[in-house]
């Protein structure tokens, strides 16, 4: 009984089913063709549920799809199809006949807007649908692990009209699928050529591909997107822009390539967001960046038009394109790095070759045809080279402002490129030898002329570069011993333009290289300052003597600490100078002068010893010619001289000579003892030179010899008052190949005691050391100072070990220092 | 002052009686209840459904369900509004909004005048129901209403609806309600409410337990296991369970009768009786 009345049940819901699923069908139909407003949701979705309740959930679903399916076959792919031409179905443009590429494109576009509407129009009935159908979702499909209906239609809108084959010929088909990728591929490609495409059809045509799953069994989020169309994408771009890239390197300059270049990308990330997926972004960006910049970067470069170009013309903007690229695909900026380095290393060699070549003239002067010519010859030359050095120098901060400019303009300040160029600009600049020489002359140039009427912000951008350049040099100690020499002789001979500049100078200097650089140029002020202080107090200490000797002699002094003054570089560099210098005979008024002032001096401070340096000194001297008859009758001639201390001493022996009368060579140099060269000097400034030819010379020649003889120029004539006798040896000048080597030397020999104190400083701190470390750690302690060479510090360890200052270890490799004051090492 | 939570429920009880804003009209049996589609639709799947798509019902903004039974549609409307069914009046629902009973000087009047005409019919119930608080506000509110075009508009008399409504409070309160609540769960079921669906399971088994002798149980039992689909378990287990702390039920004459009608229940009536696991 019971169990008939269950069966009798389940045939009436049988029966039921079919006309209700008959009801349900043909409102459906109604929704697809837009009809739902005459629907009642509620009486659809009770069928549903109902039909659900009697647990025919399964058959519902499957009568659903089943139902889409037929519509999609047969109303949609059916009218789709009726859109596609050959041409568009081969998606050949070659095989395009007749049509022109815009037919073509209106084509495509209305295919694209077709299916887009198919698409939205599917999407808005199935959520309808599934609206309708939301008991069966909830139920059903939850319960039997089913996708929801909405799901499964948009899977067979995939299967049945986007993977829908379509006959080209006997053999060949092609998918739904594949003639949208070729519609949207090709729409591309002419939208890169300049067309004008509807981005919003393509665009709604991606969402599509982008919404549906590539596959049923959804393993991984793969989207049809990135399987079906993505990877064309990306592969067509590439060949596209593979060969953009070579026509454009043929054809445009780099400037022009590099606008495009950027105008590229930017195209590129603007079409996916507007006509592609977002997804894509970082994926075209990076074929293009690999296509036109990471494969051709060096090509770029390297262009006739290139980097080189640029910096040769000032093409900064276009620099800072080339920059921005190779910042895109490159942190480092390698390529570019790399580009510039070369360029800085070549302009500052060029800029090196040009000062040697400058240097190499001095030896040019052809051999002695005309004596009195080749002699202002050699004193001309040694100026050019001055001007050269001057000029390299300058020369060099033209390049550094240069490719300041590029830095800070084009380069957008980077750091990496900075020190790129900093090491470049290092490279060349310690390649050429004189560097060190060349910066102190530029600035012993600035602070006798260069500063002059410049305002202190002009000053101080001078002061700047020269600091600038410093920093560059790696051999510190060496620009040490010329600043020095020259500072000393802007200081003795007052041609330094303004102390506060010069102090300045110092000071910017001990910020830059520290405390110890500087030290004795502070001293060498102070001795100055002191000096002016010992001058007043012995002039004051004359004058309440009460000796009002009308010829008495005023003195000007300074006293210089004998260490800290570079004073064994100053005029004669012979051995014997020390001995000729004491012997100097000065003329009874000086010598009472000294005599005097020693005197002072030794009230003042006991236990120091003055040494006259008379090479270095000045005199001012009130000299009287006779009279001349000229057109106004005769007049006393009165001229005030500045010589140098030796001149002086040599003009004042021809004060007691009588007129007339003449010393020779020999002669004048037994009555003063003034050291051979110099005295040849002193005569050539007052005897040769043709504005101060106070004495005259027989034979008259430009070379000084023993034979010579020298008399009073009675006819003397000079149109000024005030006569300045030049010294052939004042000024700073460009230091000949003998004393060049003179210096290195030296300079050596203060290096051998720089190391040898490091090494011992080292092995006092650290006791024991093997060889190799010993040498490292030397070369990182004197690297502030100067770059010393391996082998001479290796030199300077043996030398400490003779002396037994070292010692090594039981023989082995490592050093320990010997007992105290002496320290020892170890050395292989 | 009012909680917060007070205030908005007290917006929505005026809401309900006032059905000012409705937009949607709700059509069951021989009643209309003039409902919110802003309250309606997020709670529940079917009514998004019919207001969102193209269909009749989202152009004529009316919605049949006579198709449903109509004691548990008002049932479920009033949850809507109230969190909570039956009508039981906790509170004290304003025919107007709060601010509008203070401010608005043209209602006060009428209130008044209201008031006044129709205290004396309802005084008996309202002592009936608790004579300690004031003449309650409901029957008014429906009075005003029966006024009003937009409010639950009801197509007998408002008196005659009034004292229905109360004779069902009554009924409510002294019936367990078996009926109402497995209905209430199917209906909760159908358009898709789950908070509701759990308000009804959970009066329902409250209901069985305190009424576990209640003649209403052969037909609760019924309707449990024919008005929503097999594999639901919430009413049927609470069923079972039951029969578990109270097996003599099972042997009562009107639940026997069942078992040829219902084969599910049969079924599980046995397994329960034989000690085995329903599942």
């Amino acid at each position: 009984m019971a169990l008939h009345n269950f069966q009798g049940l389940n045939n009436g819901d049988e029966v039921d089913f079919e006309s209700t699923w008959e009801t349900l069908a043909a409102s459906f139909t109604q929704i697809h063709t837009k009809n739902a407003s005459l629907l009642s949701f509620e009486q659809l979705y009770r069928q549903a549920y109902k039909i659900v309740l009697k647990k025919k959930g399964d058959e519902l679903y499957k009568r659903v799809a089943s139902f889409e399916q037929d519509w999609l076959t047969e109303k949609i792919l059916a009218k789709l199809k009726g859109l596609l031409s050959n041409a568009l179905i081969s998606g050949n443009s070659a095989e395009t006949g007749g049509q022109t590429a815009n037919e073509r494109l209106a084509a495509g576009d209305r295919f694209l807007r077709e299916l887009k509407t198919a698409w939205e129009e599917h999407q808005l009935c199935m959520s309808m649908l599934t609206d309708v159908l939301m008991y069966m979702d909830r139920v059903y499909c939850t319960d039997h692990r089913q996708p929801s209906i909405y799901n499964t239609a948009m899977a067979l809108f995939r299967d049945c009209v986007l993977l829908s084959r379509i006959t080209t010929s006997e053999e060949q088909w092609v998918t739904m699928l594949g003639v949208l990728r070729n519609i949207i591929l090709e729409q591309i490609k002419m939208e890169r050529d300049g067309d004008i495409i509807d981005k919003h059809a393509i665009k709604a045509c991606i969402y599509m591909l982008e919404g549906l799953e590539a596959k049923d069994t959804s393993n991984g989020p793969e989207k049809l997107y990135s399987s079906a169309f993505e990877e064309d994408f990306i592969r067509t771009s590439h060949d596209f822009y593979k060969a953009e890239g070579e026509t454009l390197l043929r054809e445009s300059d780099a400037g022009t390539y590099c606008r495009h270049t950027k105008k590229r990308i930017d195209e590129e990330l603007d079409r996916c967001r507007s006509t592609l997926s977002d997804s894509t972004t970082s994926k075209i960006e990076r074929v293009v960046e690999d296509e036109l910049i990471r494969n051709r970067m060096n090509d770029l470069i390297e262009m006739d038009s290139g980097v080189k170009h640029m910096v040769d013309n000032e093409r900064l903007s276009d620099l800072g394109l080339i920059f921005d690229l190779n910042a895109r695909v490159d942190s480092k900026k390698t390529d570019l790095t790399k580009a510039v380095q070369r360029i800085v290393v070549a302009m500052g060699t060029a800029i090196n070759n040009a000062g040697a070549a400058a240097s190499q003239t001095q030896p040019a002067p052809a051999p002695e045809t005309d004596g009195d010519k080749a002699k202002t010859t050699v004193a001309g030359v040694a100026n050019l080279l001055t001007v050269a050095a001057i000029k390299w120098v300058e020369d060099v901060l033209e390049l550094k402002d240069k490719f300041d400019n590029v830095w800070s303009t084009s380069f957008r300040s980077d750091q990496a490129l900075q020190t790129a160029l900093t090491r470049s600009f290092a490279e060349f600049i310690n390649a050429f030898a004189r560097s060190s020489e060349n910066i102190s002359l530029f600035i012993d140039d600035n602070m006798k002329k260069g500063i002059k009427g410049k305002t202190e912000y002009e000053i101080d951008v001078v002061l700047e570069k020269a600091i600038t350049l410093l920093r560059y040099i790696q051999d510190k100690d060496m620009f040490d011993r010329y600043y020095k020499r020259h500072l000393t002789k802007r200081l003795l001979m007052g041609k330094s333009l303004s102390t506060d500049v010069e102090k300045q100078m110092v000071s910017r200097m001990k910020i830059e290289l520290g405390n110890n650089f500087t030290l004795k140029m502070e001293s060498m002020f102070k001795d100055m300052t002191l000096s002016e202080e010992l001058t007043a107090g012995y002039k004051e200490h004359v004058t309440k003597r009460g000796d009002p000797d009308p010829r008495r002699v005023d003195l000007d002094i300074k006293v210089l600490t004998s260490m800290t003054w570079p004073l064994e570089g100053m005029g004669a560099s012979s051995e014997s100078d020390e001995d000729a210098r004491m012997k100097t005979i000065y003329p009874p008024a000086i010598e009472r002068l000294k005599m005097g002032f020693e005197k002072y001096y030794s009230e003042k401070h006991s236990g120091r010893k003055l040494t006259w340096l008379a090479n270095m000194g000045t005199a001012d001297i009130r000299a009287t010619f006779p009279k001349v008859p000229s057109k106004n009758g005769t007049i006393v001639r009165k001229h005030e001289l500045n010589v140098s201390t030796y001149g002086m001493i040599v003009l004042l022996l021809f004060n007691d000579l009588p007129s007339g009368e003449s010393l020779n060579f020999e002669d004048v140099q037994s009555r003063t003892n003034i050291p051979t060269n110099e005295l040849i000097r002193t005569l050539q400034s007052v005897a040769v030179s043709p504005k101060t030819r106070i004495l005259v010379k027989e034979p008259m020649s430009k070379d000084v010899k023993p034979t010579d003889r020298f008399s009073f120029n009675e006819s003397f004539e000079s149109k000024f008052a005030k006569i300045k006798v030049l010294s052939i040896t004042s000024g700073n000048k460009v230091e000949g190949d003998r004393e060049r080597k003179e210096t290195e030397k030296k300079n050596n020999e203060s290096r051998n005691h720089n190391i040898e104190a490091a090494v011992v400083r080292i092995m006092k701190q650290r006791k024991e050391l093997s060889h190799q470390q010993l040498v490292s750690e030397t070369l990182t302690q004197l690297a502030s100072q100067f770059k010393p060479d391996v082998v001479m510090i290796k030199k300077r360890i043996e030398s400490l070990i003779e002396r037994e200052y070292l010692d090594h270890i039981d023989g082995g490799d490592s050093l320990r220092p010997l007992g105290p004051p002496a320290v020892r090492i170890e050395s292989p | 002052m009012d909680s917060p939570q007070n205030e908005l429920m007290s917006a929505m009880a005026t809401l309900h009686l006032g059905g000012k804003y409705s937009d949607l009209t709700i059509l069951s049996g021989t009643k209309s209840y003039a409902v919110h589609r802003a309250i309606v639709c997020p709670r529940s799947g079917f009514f998004d459904g019919a207001c969102s798509n193209q269909f009749q019902e989202s152009r004529t903004g009316v919605i049949d369900l006579s198709e449903d039974d109509d004691e548990a549609v008002e049932q479920m409307i009033h949850y809507f509004y109230y969190l909570d069914y039956p009508h039981e009046f906790e509170r004290k629902p304003s025919p107007v909004f709060r601010h509008r009973a203070a401010s608005d000087a043209r209602r006060k009047p009428l209130k008044k005048l209201d008031l006044s005409t129709i205290e004396d019919p309802q005084a008996a119930c309202c002592g009936a129901q608790s004579p300690l608080t004031p003449p309650d506000e409901q029957p008014d509110a429906y009075a005003l209403a029966g006024k009003r075009p937009r409010s639950p508009t009801i197509t007998m008399s408002a008196d005659a609806e009034s004292s229905e409504s109360e004779e069902e409070e009554e009924d409510l309160m002294e019936s367990p309600n078996l009926v109402t609540h497995s209905r209430v769960y199917a209906l909760a079921e159908k358009y898709d409410i789950p908070s509701l669906k759990l308000l009804a399971a959970q009066k329902f088994e409250v209901a069985l337990a305190c009424w576990f002798d209640s003649n209403e149980i052969p037909d609760a039992i019924e309707d449990v296991y024919h008005g929503t689909i097999d594999s639901d378990r919430g009413l049927r287990d609470i069923v079972i369970q039951a029969l578990r702390c109270q097996p003599t039920m099972a042997y009562r004459k009107d639940v026997k009768s069942l078992l040829p009608e219902v084969p599910q229940f049969a079924a599980e009536l046995w397994k329960v009786q034989n000690g085995q696991p329903i599942y």
